[in-house]
C-alpha cells in the first residue's frame, strides 16, 4: 500500500423504528458529531461520500437533497447507491490517490418511511423471478436458509442461537434498536414466522439509522488525533444472481475476505484478530458468513456458535454490538460495523468492550441472499 | 428455431407490474412547525441562518454553506414577487393519483417578502400574456387547511 488510511472521528444515530426526524437532521447530527470526534470541521474535509438508495429515500439521485446536511456543500461529492461500507471503500480509494486527504463517509436509511422488504422486490429479475409476485429478500433468504441447512444438517436450534447471542449482545449497546438481554431458544423459535424458517427474531428489525466517519491520509491522521484506526485491508466482491450461484456459500465475501487478508498481512485469521463485526441481515448467514471469512470449515459454522467461540466471552467474538440483528439501518448496517470495530481498536465500547481488540474485522454486504459483500481490516497503533 | 427464412422473429416485450411506492415522510420539528403555521394561522414561516442571515423557505435544519442549525424562525410573506414561471400544456399523468392532469396550469417560483429563497406553487393565471417575471402575487388560503403543502390553494396576481 503506498500511503496509509486512518480513520479519526465517528458517530451514529440511536437506531430505532420510526425516528420522527426527516432523514436530513438524521444525516446532520451524525455528520456534526462524527466531525466533532475528529476534532475538524467542515473545512477540512476534501470529498464527500455518501451511501443510500434511491427507492428507500423515496426520490431519485438522493444525495442532492441531504447533501447539504452531510456538509457537502460545493465540495467533491458522490454516493454509493448500496451499502455503506462501498462508501468507504470508495473513500478509501480516494485518499489513496494522494489527491484527498479527508474524506467524511455518511450512511443512512429510514425503514420506517418505506418496507424496505417491499422495495427488495425490485431488485428481483423482472422477466423471470418478478413475475410471480411472491419473492422478496426474506423469501429468497428463506430458500438460501432452507438449502445451507439440509447442506449441513443445520437445525433451525443453531440458528435460533445466533439470534439469541446477538439480541442479548445488543442489550448492552444503547445505539442498538432490538436489544433482548434474557432472549431464549424457545423465544426465538416461537417468535412469528413470516418465510419459513425465517421467524421475527432470527431477522434483522426494520431500523432507522444514520452513521457517519472521518478518514484521513496519514500526515492529516496524526495531526487530529492520538489513536488513529488504520485501515489495514480492504476488499470487495460481488457474486452473480440468486439462480446463478452457489446460494449456500458466500463466496464473494470469501474472496472480498481473501483480499483483505493479502492487505493486511494476515495468514490466519482466528488467531490474528480479536473481535469482529458482520452484517448478518438473517441469522443463518452469520454460519454462512464464519465460513466464508476462514473462521472455520465450510459447513461447520455451527459448531462456533454451540461452543460459544464468538460469544462475547468466547476466543473470537463476533457481533458484540448485536450486530444487524441488533438493528438495520439497511444503508447504514455495514458502516456501523466499521464504526463498532472501530470502537473496540480504540476502547470505547463501553459495556461490551472485549480484551486486547487491537485488530478487528468489519463486514457489509448488499444484494438479494448478500450477492455483494465488503471487508475491511483494521487495527490500532 | 425462428421463423422461415424471410421473417423477421418477433421479439417479445413482458410487463413487470404496476409499481406502486407508497411512502411516509418524517417532517420532523421544522417542517412540522411550517406546516402548523400554514393550517392554524394561516403564516408561512421560514428559518433564518444565524451565521449569514439568509431565510430559508421551506425551513430546515442546516444551512448548507454555513453548516449551521437554524433556530431563529421568521414570518414572511404572504406576498411576493414571481422569481420564475411556466405554463404547462402538455397532459401528462399526475404521479400522485394516476389521473391525467388537465392543462394549462401555471407552475411558478415565488421569493416571499423577507426570504431569500422561493418557493413552488401554481398562479391561478394560464394566459402567459399576462405573467412576467417580477410581478406580485398573494398566497391564497383554502378554508378547510389540513397541515400540507395544499393548505395554499395557489397564488393569485395582484
Amino acid at each position: 500500500m503506498t500511503r496509509r488510511v486512518a480513520i479519526v472521528g465517528y458517530a451514529q444515530s440511536n437506531h430505532q423504528y420510526d425516528m420522527p426526524l426527516p432523514r436530513e437532521d438524521m444525516v446532520f447530527e451524525v455528520v456534526k458529531g462524527a466531525l466533532e470526534d475528529a476534532g475538524i470541521t467542515k473545512k477540512e474535509v476534501d470529498t464527500v461520500v455518501s451511501a443510500s438508495t434511491d427507492f428507500l429515500d423515496g426520490r431519485t439521485i438522493s444525495g442532492v437533497f441531504y447533501g447539504m446536511a452531510a456538509g457537502a456543500y460545493l465540495k467533491d461529492e458522490s454516493k454509493a447507491e448500496e451499502d455503506g461500507t462501498l462508501a468507504l471503500y470508495y473513500a478509501f480509494m480516494r485518499i489513496l490517490t494522494d489527491i484527498y486527504d479527508v474524506a467524511l463517509v455518511e450512511a443512512h436509511t429510514q425503514g420506517s418511511c418505506i418496507n424496505p422488504h417491499q422495495v427488495s422486490f425490485y431488485m428481483l429479475d423482472p422477466l423471470f423471478d418478478r413475475q410471480f409476485n411472491v419473492l422478496n429478500d426474506i423469501a429468497t433468504a428463506a430458500l438460501q436458509a432452507r438449502m445451507y441447512m439440509s447442506k449441513y444438517d443445520v437445525a433451525e436450534e443453531d440458528i435460533a442461537m445466533v439470534a439469541v447471542k446477538n439480541l442479548a449482545n445488543a442489550a448492552s449497546n444503547p445505539h442498538a434498536h432490538r436489544r433482548m438481554l434474557d432472549v431464549t431458544p424457545e423465544e426465538v423459535l416461537n417468535s412469528k414466522l413470516y418465510y419459513e424458517p425465517i421467524r421475527e427474531l432470527t431477522m434483522s428489525p426494520i431500523s432507522d439509522g444514520a452513521c457517519a466517519l472521518v478518514l484521513a491520509s496519514e500526515e492529516r491522521a496524526r495531526e487530529f488525533t492520538d489513536s488513529p484506526v488504520w485501515i489495514l485491508g480492504a476488499g470487495s466482491c460481488q457474486d452473480s444472481y440468486l439462480r446463478d450461484r452457489n446460494l449456500h456459500r458466500l463466496e464473494s465475501l470469501e474472496k472480498a475476505a481473501q483480499r483483505a487478508y493479502e492487505m493486511a498481512g494476515i495468514k490466519d485469521p482466528v488467531s490474528e484478530l480479536e473481535v469482529l463485526e458482520v452484517s448478518e441481515k438473517f441469522a443463518h448467514e452469520e454460519m454462512m458468513i464464519y465460513e466464508a471469512l476462514g473462521l472455520c470449515r465450510e459447513g461447520k459454522g455451527r459448531v462456533l456458535i454451540e461452543d460459544g467461540i464468538t460469544s462475547k466471552y468466547g476466543e473470537l467474538p463476533v457481533n458484540p454490538s448485536g450486530g444487524a440483528l441488533g438493528a438495520d439501518p439497511v444503508c447504514a448496517t455495514g458502516l456501523i460495523r466499521v464504526i463498532e470495530a472501530a470502537k473496540q481498536i480504540n476502547g470505547e465500547a463501553n459495556g461490551y468492550q472485549m480484551p486486547h481488540a487491537c485488530r478487528a474485522l468489519a463486514h457489509g454486504q448488499f444484494g438479494l441472499c448478500a450477492q455483494k459483500n465488503v471487508v475491511f481490516v483494521l487495527g490500532g497503533e | 428455431m425462428a421463423g422461415t427464412a424471410g421473417e423477421t422473429p418477433e421479439l417479445i416485450k413482458v410487463h413487470s407490474g404496476a409499481v406502486e411506492v407508497p411512502y411516509d415522510w418524517h417532517c420532523g420539528p421544522y417542517w412540522s412547525r411550517f406546516f402548523r403555521g400554514l393550517r392554524d394561522e394561516k403564516k408561512i414561516y421560514a428559518t433564518k441562518c444565524p451565521s449569514c442571515g439568509r431565510v430559508y423557505i421551506p425551513p430546515r435544519e442546516v444551512c448548507g454553506p454555513c453548516f449551521a442549525r437554524m433556530d431563529e424562525w421568521v414570518e414572511v410573506g404572504p406576498e411576493g414577487v414571481i422569481e420564475m414561471f411556466t405554463v404547462v400544456r402538455l397532459p401528462y399523468t399526475n404521479p400522485s393519483t394516476g389521473e391525467p392532469l388537465s392543462v394549462p396550469y401555471t407552475d411558478v417560483y415565488v421569493r416571499l417578502d423577507g426570504a431569500d429563497t422561493s418557493l413552488m406553487h401554481w398562479l391561478d393565471e394560464t394566459d402567459e400574456k399576462k405573467i412576467a417575471v417580477g410581478m406580485r402575487v398573494r398566497a391564497v388560503f383554502r378554508d378547510k387547511r389540513t397541515g400540507t403543502m395544499h393548505d395554499i390553494e395557489h397564488f393569485k396576481l395582484i
